[in-house]
């Protein structure tokens, strides 16, 4: 049995394809999210990469913001359930997951079975999100892929006391006028995500294993900041963007197979 | 006449009677909506209350220009969204909905929130009218002792003498009496109602209540409202002898709601619920307005216990008991962002319930009656993962 998670954000489109439930076929990310051809063009990617057609898909799961906008799929489930399922596959002893995504950032908690048990989002704000780190590196004229390396050369610590993106970014252009290196801007907003994302986890509590999703997690160095504010190893993700997609190709799967079961009885 | 019938003519007779009041040159005054209404109208003197004309505003999305003309006159949009509104409002009098008319006096407690006694000071300096304030101190734990009942008491007093003196009203307690029986007798009625959702399922879906609640917080002391409430009662009754729901699917999942409805959201707060079959039997707001007392010491004890006016510990049990009371399998938590009173303690509070009642939990982020300050994409994806929580828990 084939089934297609697709998991569309704000900012990108995830595709995984799964075989019987197990087996990854193919996956593709593109970065283009919601409103856009992203999601479809994710999708024919990781058909051609997979070599399968849309016809030998048995069904197709959406999750992320633009799930209700995707026609070609068979249902829709939320993308806190779908980083669930998907974090529980890959990591059994996972109780905490931490998902920084283009516009949001959630923590949820699991039970031993890989339930949802509960979980907290960022506010309004855009703080802590993907989207605060694109703003902050255009101020900074560099590119997203390139700030984890920036920050691993800060050699002085700065600080940057503004939570508000909008503030943040008036701080940032303050500190790049005071001639301090790009360097330490960057270790300083890592910081900055880290306790603000940290906090969200301690109100809601944190056990052990502690694993990172979504987009940000690529960000190595914010990944061992929240580690240090949270006082817990933060295991990142191998799958951490496309979590969702995988989760909601699994939960595909489990939907296919309950549904036999129901027509069998 | 059908319930909602009587209910819309009643809120139209809230409006005119202050209207034609005013036009009899009696005095109308403006009040905060959990001061005791029964002293004004022992005294026949004619209540308004902003607090619900704002969240009537913010309602029929009529909101939106009061909020920039506070804002232009330098209230900042961190304070109280039904504050600003009426500050606003106080602008220009000219809503195309239902308008207050202009207060003689004003009667504020703080059993509601210190906000509100800032937005009436405000108020009698711009209309340079009285303001009668009355302190009801903030009771962090148990129940208010002796002492700070008398002290209410002699507030009271000398409001009633002050009032009697500006109105030229004779003060008679056995009106007062009369008022109090009203008062007890729709407080009794509005329980019996909110009762009537602990039925499963519920005959009523939970956010018609929230509508209905206005009546007891504009009009708990007017027989009129004694016809209304009779008649809602035995209409809902009606529902459940023959099995029928206002609710308009089914009702999967019982839930109840911990704070301030978001008035302009009302519809948008509904349809992923619904689609997700939730329906909300009960919260503590409901219930905030329909005060239980016997006699004038008890009346007073009651004014002093709001919850608003009581710390953690009392809101952690009444929220204990309602999920308890009214089976549900979650509670949702609105955090109206710019009522510090309705969410200053709430993550403390879904922390409680969470861990100590088998209750799945959800936060919503949003504001009583500022719309900009709510985003459907978000509360949707909140409500969906909140209802694939339920259904995980019920496997």
């Amino acid at each position: 049995m084939i089934t297609l998670g697709i998991d569309i954000g704000s900012t990108t489109s995830k595709v995984v394809i799964l075989k019987d439930g197990q087996e990854i076929l193919a996956t593709s990310l593109l970065l283009i999210g919601t409103g856009t051809k992203g999601p479809v063009l994710a999708m024919n990617e990781a058909l051609m990469k997979s070599g399968l057609k849309r016809e030998d898909i048995d069904y197709i799961l959406a999750t992320g913001y633009g799930r209700k906008n995707f026609t070609l799929a068979d249902s829709q489930v939320s993308e806190l359930s779908c980083h669930a399922k998907g974090v529980n596959r890959m990591y059994p002893q996972a109780r905490t997951i931490i998902d920084i995504g283009g516009q949001d950032a959630k923590v949820i908690q699991l039970s031993e079975n890989g339930k949802m048990l509960s979980f907290q989002m960022n506010d309004k704000c855009a703080a802590g999100t993907g989207r605060f780190l694109s703003v902050m590196a255009k101020v900074l004229d560099i590119s997203l892929e390139d700030m984890d390396s920036y920050a691993h050369k800060s050699k002085k610590t700065v600080a940057l006391s503004s939570t508000c993106t909008v503030f943040a970014e008036s701080e940032v252009i303050s500190l790049l006028s005071d001639g301090i290196p790009t360097s330490d801007i960057v270790a300083a907003i890592d910081r900055s995500i880290a306790v603000r994302v940290g906090a969200l986890a301690l109100r809601l509590g944190i056990q052990d294993d502690v694993i990172m999703t979504g987009g940000v997690a690529r960000n190595s160095v914010i990944a061992e900041n929240i580690s240090t504010v949270i006082s817990k190893k933060v295991i990142v993700s191998e799958m951490a963007q496309l979590n969702g997609a995988f989760g909601a190709a699994i939960l595909a799967y489990e939907r296919v197979i309950k549904d036999e079961s129901s027509s069998a009885l | 006449m059908k319930a909602h019938q009587l209910y819309k003519q009643l809120t139209e007779d809230y409006y005119s009677q202050a209207e034609e009041a005013k036009k009899e040159g009696k005095l109308v005054g403006w009040a905060s909506s959990n001061f005791p209404c029964e002293i004004p109208e022992s005294l026949s003197l004619c209540i308004q209350y902003p607090e619900n004309h704002a969240a009537m505003l913010s309602s029929k999305k009529a909101a939106d220009k009061y909020f920039a003309l506070a804002e232009q006159k330098g209230y900042s949009n961190d304070l109280c969204s039904y504050a600003r509104i009426n500050l606003g409002y106080c602008e220009t009098f000219d809503s195309e909905q239902r308008n207050l008319v202009r207060p003689d006096f004003l009667l504020c407690s703080s059993n509601t929130c210190h906000q509100l006694i800032k937005w009436y000071e405000i108020l009698s300096l711009k209309f340079e009218i009285p303001l009668f304030i009355l302190d009801i101190p903030y009771q962090m734990k148990g129940t208010p002792d002796q002492n700070k009942l008398d002290y209410v008491k002699n507030q009271l007093d000398v409001i009633i003498k002050e009032l009697s003196f500006i109105s030229h009203q004779t003060f008679n307690q056995s009106k007062l009496d009369e008022v109090m029986e009203i008062c007890k007798e729709n407080a009794r009625l509005w329980h019996s109602i909110l009762d009537l959702a602990k039925n499963k399922p519920s005959p009523i879906n939970g956010f018609d209540l929230f509508v209905y609640m206005s009546a007891i917080v504009t009009m708990r002391s007017k027989k009129e409202t004694t016809v209304f409430l009779k008649k809602l009662k035995e209409e809902i009754e009606n529902k459940v002898e023959n099995k029928k729901t206002t609710y308009p699917g089914k009702e999967e999942y019982r839930v109840s709601f911990e704070g301030i409805c978001c008035w302009p959201c009302l519809y948008e707060f509904q349809i992923p619920l619904i689609n997700n079959h939730i329906n909300v039997v009960g919260g503590k707001y409901l219930d905030l307005f329909a005060l239980t007392y016997s006699d004038y010491p008890s009346l007073i004890q009651a004014y002093c216990s709001i919850p608003n006016s009581l710390g953690i510990e009392n809101a952690i049990k009444e929220s204990r008991e309602i999920v308890s009371e009214y089976q549900t399998d979650g509670v949702i938590f609105n955090l109206t962002r710019s009522c510090r009173i309705w969410c200053g303690y709430y993550f403390a509070l879904e922390r409680e319930i969470r861990n100590g009642c088998n209750q799945e939990t959800l936060l919503i982020d949003s504001d009583q009656a500022d719309r900009r300050n709510f985003a459907f994409a978000q509360y949707e994806t909140r409500v969906e993962a909140f209802s694939e929580m339920l259904s995980e828990k019920e496997q």
